[in-house]
């Protein structure tokens, strides 16, 4: 399938906080109660459709235990986007947010947009951090929050589609480079790389079909 | 370093002294210098001359200077001559080979030599800063500096890959730096930097991922591209391996793939032109490899044994390759004149792989033609192939699998193929069908291979498919011109009463096994050829040793099994019951089942049970076929279980389930005793109570002090004692009522896992225990809750009477007598107490 952009993601956090779930749900629709511990880091791909444009979403989901942290670092650098996710339930994965931000500014380039998510909604009784606070954490840090349940897929598709959205506008403001792949995001097959003119807004780019 | 040159010394031989300008000496003066010297192009000199010397005196360069080399990595950073010196030392110290001027003057074996290679690496690495010092300096663009950090790089990991792949690991930009090596432009970094990669992902998923996602699969290629696809020369066989190396066993890597639109590129790498008229030379070597690593690589995103992604994955691969134009490429190489014989059979596996199960391309693959006069199908051609001894024998065995594949889950693939056997097809009649080739392969008894092919093959029409065992009952084979058509049944019976060898005795016994397994007509037709059952009973009952005899055998026994599991009980000489005691009474049913279970545990068994796809060394190998071995598995514990006539074994989890239903039951008997007792108790609490009541009916002073001092004491004890009892009682129905929903839940689990574990092979016995206990337990409850029934009606009896003796109790007082106030509220907590026991158990 032809696509207009493809962006990278990867999806960072402590254990247990459902990240392999939230992608789940994303590309599969579907919930998986059982924690599967993700070893290193696994991979998911889905399209979207932003302002008209297809867009490609290659994920990369990692493991969120403290021994595969070296590892995660080695995907910071060439994503576009990520989705640091806490659990609402425990307060700990909330107090490891800073550790996790420092790591993600510290190894990617600096436009990369970062999305907190609070998961796990669908828990209000057990709740330990109060929606206030992950905002409040979002505003001080300069990051996109929401809150999402990977089980009744509250929020899920709009967490991954509105990090989609912060990228995009990005690049019509000229912010990416779209012709540096290192920085998870590359032209679909129909664009050379030169005819694209970030900033421009060209909102009329062809729809090209018809390639597998 | 000192400790460890002394070490050396004593391992090696210490150096004879007596040398005047020694070596070692040499050595230790320029190390001094390219250390302590204040002049760039001081140290520079020295560089320059222990990097000339490192090829002569490696281990007194190693052991003496590596920690100062090192350290000039680090402080002479910028000037890119003295890295470049430094770092080709450091690649000659390192160096897995020895070197040629150091052979020369070598005192110790050179096998010694070599090892020091590894141990200075061992050293080198043991300090991760050491690894990212050279991955900083891989950044250089100067040729004398990055190549040699890319050589010292490979000298390391060819050393101690595991070593190093962690140090890397730790490392977040690392991979990626690797990677860029494969964009630089000249080609020689490029190239090493591309052997460097293959090194390094070997054996190692997390690096394989890291490298995938820094856009290998991309960049790969593109070189792939820029050689010449599969003219290409070595440096695409080393991205070949690379992309092998990042696609096996990487279930994620393989998504990425395909989502990547990767498998759309390999497109062109099979536009191979199709040379005019004769190639003699055929293909050049280098392209042979190259196109048979492609062909590994979509197979491993599609063969059967990939090993996860489930094979939802492999059909949207499958599917991916048809549309993109890769499975007819793929086929018309198939068909192309000049293909070297192993491309070829490589292909025909692959063509296999993208078939298998996916019905579309199934159905192109049946349509497929050969272009020549007439047309004809490419599967007739191919299977011509497959009964002709002249033909290589991989390839033979390529043609078998493809066939497979094609069959596999394809029912009118298999009723087509069966069609052309059968008498009404005489559009047929002018060209040769598959039917008639397998049948021929099957007469072919000179040919033991053929006959094994075919039978399997024939086999393989029959898998899960009733209608063509009924189907091929009825084809006739025309064996001589003058006399009668045989039956196919017949004539492979006959085929394997003739048959010499283990092979061809294997393939037809299990066509036979999978034509009569549940097909009690096949069976009726089996049992109804002449010596049928006492050939095989003398297979199984002989004593023959030969090597692979046990296996005839015991198809031989499991074919028998067979005829009692599906017999239709028509024949009185041949039914169930006669079979197993002429087995008993011929065999022994011991020896029976022993010889019905030596197939199961042959190696062979094991490796066909695995995976449909095979690879066999030479032609008397192939023995089992994997369909065959699935058969067995799904159907060995059934004979075992009609043979020997009793139920399948319990297994320990519902033997423990036995003996805990049991203690349950044991406890509810001794429930049952107490409420009895306390039952008893009532009723005597009852009739202690009375005389109060005939007292109060009479009143008179005397009784009523009698009542106060005596009776009622007695009875407000009691009570007590029964308050405690309910309770008690409450509390125990408590527990074994949660006990009992437990052991409920273990019975739906076990019965879950077994109804799993047990599809196949007999679910009906064990889900029959399992539904015997469910109800047994369904009993137990009912029971415990007529028991509590019971308890109830005690609790209310009690409460009824209890409100009695407070009524009575209020009109003693009325009449003038004093009363505990507390049996007033006796009522009360009893009902209270009755309330609480309640909503316990509710």
């Amino acid at each position: 399938m032809s696509y207009a952009y493809l962006f990278k993601y990867i999806i960072i956090g402590d254990t247990g906080v459902g990240k392999s779930c939230l992608l789940l749900q994303f590309t599969d629709k579907r919930f998986q109660p059982v924690h599967d511990l993700t070893i290193g880091v696994e991979f998911g791909a889905r399209m979207i459709t932003i302002d008209g444009k297809q867009i490609k979403l290659q994920i990369w989901d990692t493991a969120g235990q403290e021994a595969f942290r070296s590892i995660t670092r080695s995907y910071y650098r060439g994503a576009a986007g990520a989705l640091l996710v806490y659990d609402i339930t425990r307060r700990d994965t909330f107090d490891h947010l800073t550790s996790w931000l420092e790591d993600a500014r510290q190894h990617s380039n600096s436009n990369m947009v970062i999305m907190l998510i609070g998961n796990k909604s669908d828990l209000e009784s057990r709740r330990e951090v109060k929606k206030e606070e992950g905002e409040a954490f979002a505003r001080e840090h300069g990051l996109v929050f929401m809150e999402t349940s990977a089980k009744t897929a509250a929020n899920v598709e709009e967490a991954f589609i509105n990090t989609a959205k912060e990228i995009y506008e990005k690049i019509q403001e000229g912010v990416f480079d779209v012709n540096n792949e290192a920085n998870g995001i590359k032209l679909g097959p129909q664009h050379g790389p030169a005819n694209v003119h970030p900033g421009s807004g060209n909102a009329s780019m062809s729809q090209s079909g018809g390639c597998c | 370093m000192e400790l460890f040159k002394s070490g050396l010394r004593s391992v090696l031989g210490a150096p004879t002294v007596e040398n005047p300008p020694s070596g070692a000496e040499t050595v230790e003066k320029l190390i001094n210098r390219a250390r302590s010297s204040t002049l760039l192009d001081d140290r520079r000199d020295a560089c320059r001359a222990l990097k000339a010397l490192s090829r002569k005196f490696r281990m007194e360069v190693g052991a003496q200077g590596l920690d100062v080399l090192v350290g000039l990595l680090n402080t002479d950073r910028s000037d890119s001559e003295i890295l470049g010196y430094v770092l080709d030392a450091l690649c000659n110290v390192t160096s897995k080979e020895s070197l040629e001027e150091e052979r020369e003057i070598a005192e110790v074996p050179i096998g010694q030599l070599e090892e020091l290679g590894e141990r200075f690496t061992e050293i080198y690495l043991k300090n991760p800063d050491n690894v990212r010092v050279i991955l900083d300096i891989l950044d250089e663009y100067d040729f004398h500096v990055r190549w040699p950090a890319v050589k010292l790089l490979t000298n390391l990991i060819l050393n101690r890959p595991k070593d190093l792949q962690e140090c890397i690991l730790v490392n977040p930009m690392g991979v990626s730096k690797f990677m860029d090596l494969l964009c630089d432009s000249r080609e020689v970094i490029r190239n090493d930097g591309l052997l460097l990669l293959g090194q390094l992902t070997k054996g190692n998923a997390n690096i394989q991922k890291i490298v995938a996602f820094e856009n290998a699969f991309e960049k790969l290629f593109n070189v792939v591209a820029e050689e010449g696809y599969s003219d290409g020369g070595i440096v695409v066989e080393d991205c070949l391996h690379l992309f092998l190396n990042l696609l096996r066993n990487n279930p994620s890597n393989q998504t990425f793939f395909k989502e990547g639109s990767y498998i759309q590129k390999i497109c062109p790498f099979f536009d191979i032109a199709i040379p005019d008229g004769d190639m003699p030379l055929g293909w050049p070597s280098q392209k042979v490899v190259n196109v048979q690593l492609m062909l590994q690589v979509l197979q491993s995103l599609i063969s059967p044994s990939r090993s996860s992604g489930g094979s939802g994955e492999v059909l949207f691969c499958q599917q991916l390759m048809r549309k993109c134009g890769l499975l007819e490429k793929m086929c018309k190489l198939l068909m192309t004149s000049g293909v070297p014989a192993d491309v070829l059979t490589e292909i025909i596996h692959t063509v296999g792989d993208m078939i298998r199960a996916c019905e579309a391309s199934q159905e192109y693959f049946a349509e497929l033609l050969v272009p020549s006069n007439p047309p004809q199908k490419a599967l007739v051609i191919l299977m011509m192939s497959m009964v002709n001894n002249k033909q290589p024998f991989g390839l033979r065995c390529a043609v078998l699998y493809v066939f497979q594949c094609y069959l596999y889950r394809n029912d009118s693939g298999k009723a087509q193929i069966v069609q052309t056997l059968l008498p009404s097809s005489t559009a047929q009649l002018t060209s040769v069908s598959v039917g008639q080739l397998l049948c021929s392969g099957l007469l072919s008894t000179q040919d033991d291979f053929s006959v094994w092919c075919a039978a399997v093959a024939l086999s393989h029409t029959l898998v899960n498919s009733p209608q063509q065992k009924e189907n091929l009952l009825k084809v006739h084979l025309a064996i001589s011109r003058v006399g009668n058509p045989v039956l196919l049944l017949q004539q492979s019976f006959l085929i394997l009463q003739q048959a010499t060898k283990p092979q061809s005795k294997l393939g037809i016994l299990m066509f036979l096994s999978q034509w009569l397994a549940s097909c009690s007509s096949a069976v009726t037709a089996f049992l109804g050829l002449q010596s049928a059952i006492p050939f095989l009973i003398s297979q199984v009952g002989s004593n023959e040793s030969e090597e692979n005899e046990d296996l005839v055998q015991s198809a031989c026994a499991f074919l028998l099994g067979l005829c009692i599991i599906f017999n239709s009980n028509n024949d009185p000489s041949s039914n169930k019951e006669s079979l197993k005691m002429l087995i008993a009474k011929r065999i022994g049913t011991e020896k029976f089942l022993d010889c019905v279970g030596t197939i199961g545990r042959h190696e062979i068994y094991a490796k066909a049970l695995k995976s449909p796809q095979v690879r066999y060394n030479c032609v008397s190998e192939p023995l089992l076929d994997h369909e065959f071995a699935r058969l067995h598995k799904s159907f060995e514990g059934m004979v075992v279980s009609e043979v020997s006539g009793e139920a399948l074994k319990i297994d320990q989890s519902e033997r423990d389930l036995n003996g805990m239903v049991q203690q349950l039951q044991a406890s509810m008997a001794s429930l049952q005793l107490e409420n009895d007792r306390m039952k008893r108790d009532l009723e005597e609490a009852r009739k202690n109570a009375l005389p109060m009541l005939n007292g109060t009916l009479f009143p008179t002073p005397v009784r009523a002090s009698v009542i106060e001092s005596d009776d009622s004491g007695n009875l407000k004890s009691e009570i007590d004692a029964l308050k405690v009892d309910v309770a008690l009682k409450a509390d125990m129905i408590h527990q074994l009522q949660r006990t009992l929903g437990e052991r409920d839940a273990t019975i739906e689990v076990l019965q879950a896992q077994k109804a799993q574990e047990t599809e196949s092979d007999n679910p009906h016995n064990v889900l029959k225990i399992l539904d015997a206990e469910r109800s047994r337990l369904l009993k137990a409850t009912s029971e415990l809750a007529a028991l509590r029934m019971d308890q109830e009606n005690m609790m209310d009896l009690l409460t009824d009477y209890e409100t009695k003796i407070s009524a009575y109790a209020r009109r003693l007082k009325d009449l003038g007598q004093s009363v505990d106030e507390e049996d007033l509220d006796v009522n009360e907590i009893e009902q209270n107490l009755a309330e609480e026991a309640n909503g316990g158990y509710c």
